[in-house]
């Protein structure tokens, strides 16, 4: 966050302006909330399944894990 | 040494690097098509073959993506410019389709019960079709030379890539890659003994043989007419290579037949890259056809000459640091099993 908001308005500090480097392909909007949509998607399963795994260790049962463990 | 060849040392340069994501990253995404489609009494044994198979090494592949990435961006930028642009839509895709199989995936290892397991499985399986089959439908725009065309509406963003050659070559990738990793799967399989494993492999690689097959054959015709750069390269050029592929793809199936699932799997690697270089001996000197030479688009020749010292020192450190890594978990180790 502070290497990206502090370096605005620049892309490349003192070189190119973000503005002035953004893709005139249509549908950027789209995009950017179909990227945060999966940002949030990822984050609340992977906190759920965090959560689960520590609710099965502390309970005192066998962690879920599968024997093909990535 | 001249502008020129250090411009085609580094094309060619990337050019390994395609062919090593696709014989690596490739079998990964028919790894997932093989555990989406893992059917009959033994499918949960399938899919712990699939698992294995992938799991030590399969995040390891994606680094010839990067790879293939930042070189195309540092060597040839215009190129890089045109293909972002006209691929825009696709590459978002498959970026998504990357992302969502490594968290399906890596979820699914440690999801309690088998309700969030089978979704994730699903996410796992679909992320693992989508992402070959846009990758080798770029790959039919760029040979037909639609890939260069900045978008202007919605509906530009689809046409290069959604094309009948374009949408067969994304068939064909799809293919190749559920080939390769069943081929991939019938050698690991029967080393560890688990010979009716092998059996259930090896009828899929003949079948995804087979499909390879029928879907060159649809696409060589369609070559001719809508891809007349990369058509005149093969049946020039690229004829040698070409030969080799259809050769090694005889071979390929030959020693599967016979259950030599070594042979067959060197035969297929060799296959893929063949078909690759193929292309890319059939498209030279153009990059992006129509109009993106090599040297046209190649950065300042300051820049070239720093980029091929960097990518062989990074080279001389990556490829032993890979070697150990498929040593340790894909040779006759037997604490990796």
């Amino acid at each position: 966050m502070v290497t990206e908001l502090g370096r605005q308005p620049w892309i490349i500090y003192g070189i190119v302006r973000t503005a002035a480097a953004i893709t005139p392909a249509p549908g950027l909007v789209i995009s950017f909330w179909v990227s945060a949509a999966i940002y949030v998607a990822l984050t609340a399963a992977c906190v759920v399944l965090l959560l689960r795994l520590a609710e099965a260790t502390r309970t005192g049962g066998e962690a879920d894990f599968a024997e093909e463990g990535a | 040494v001249t502008a020129t060849a250090v411009d085609y040392a580094v094309v060619g340069i990337l050019w390994v690097a395609v062919v090593l994501y696709a014989v690596l990253a490739g079998a990964d995404f028919g790894g997932g098509v093989w555990d989406l489609f893992a059917r009959g009494p033994r499918a949960d044994a399938q899919r712990l073959a699939v698992s294995r198979a992938m799991g030590p090494v399969w995040e390891a592949n994606h680094v010839w993506l990067i790879f293939m990435i930042t070189g195309l961006f540092t060597g040839f930028p215009t190129a890089f410019q045109a293909l972002a642009l006209g691929l825009y839509l696709p590459f978002s895709l498959v970026l998504i389709g990357i992302v969502l199989r490594g968290a399906a995936f890596a979820f699914r290892a440690h999801a309690a019960g088998g309700g969030a397991r089978r979704r994730f499985g699903l996410g796992f399986g679909i992320g693992s079709i989508i992402t070959p089959f846009l990758l080798g439908a770029c790959a039919g725009a760029v040979a037909t030379g639609r890939a260069t065309r900045q978008p202007q509406t919605p509906a530009d963003l689809l046409l290069p890539w959604t094309t009948p050659f374009a949408l067969v070559c994304g068939a064909l990738a799809l293919a190749i890659c559920a080939g390769l990793a069943a081929a991939y799967l019938t050698v690991e399989t029967s080393r560890a003994g688990e010979t009716t494993l092998a059996e259930d492999f090896r009828r899929r690689a003949l079948a995804a043989g087979a499909a390879t097959f029928l879907l060159a054959a649809i696409a060589l015709p369609l070559t001719n007419a809508t891809a007349p750069f990369l058509w005149s390269g093969l049946t020039g050029p690229g004829l040698p290579l070409a030969g080799a592929a259809a050769a090694f793809a005889a071979v390929a199936g030959l020693a599967m037949w016979r259950r030599r699932y070594q042979a067959a799997r060197a035969a297929a690697i060799a296959q893929v890259g063949c078909i690759l270089l193929a292309w890319a001996v059939a498209q030279t000197p153009l990059l992006v056809p129509p109009t993106i030479t090599i040297e046209g688009s190649a950065s300042e020749p300051e820049v070239m000459a720093a980029l091929l010292i960097t990518m062989v020192i990074g080279a001389a450190l990556l490829l032993p640091s890979l070697a150990l890594l498929f040593y340790v978990f894909k040779g006759r180790n037997p604490a990796a099993n």
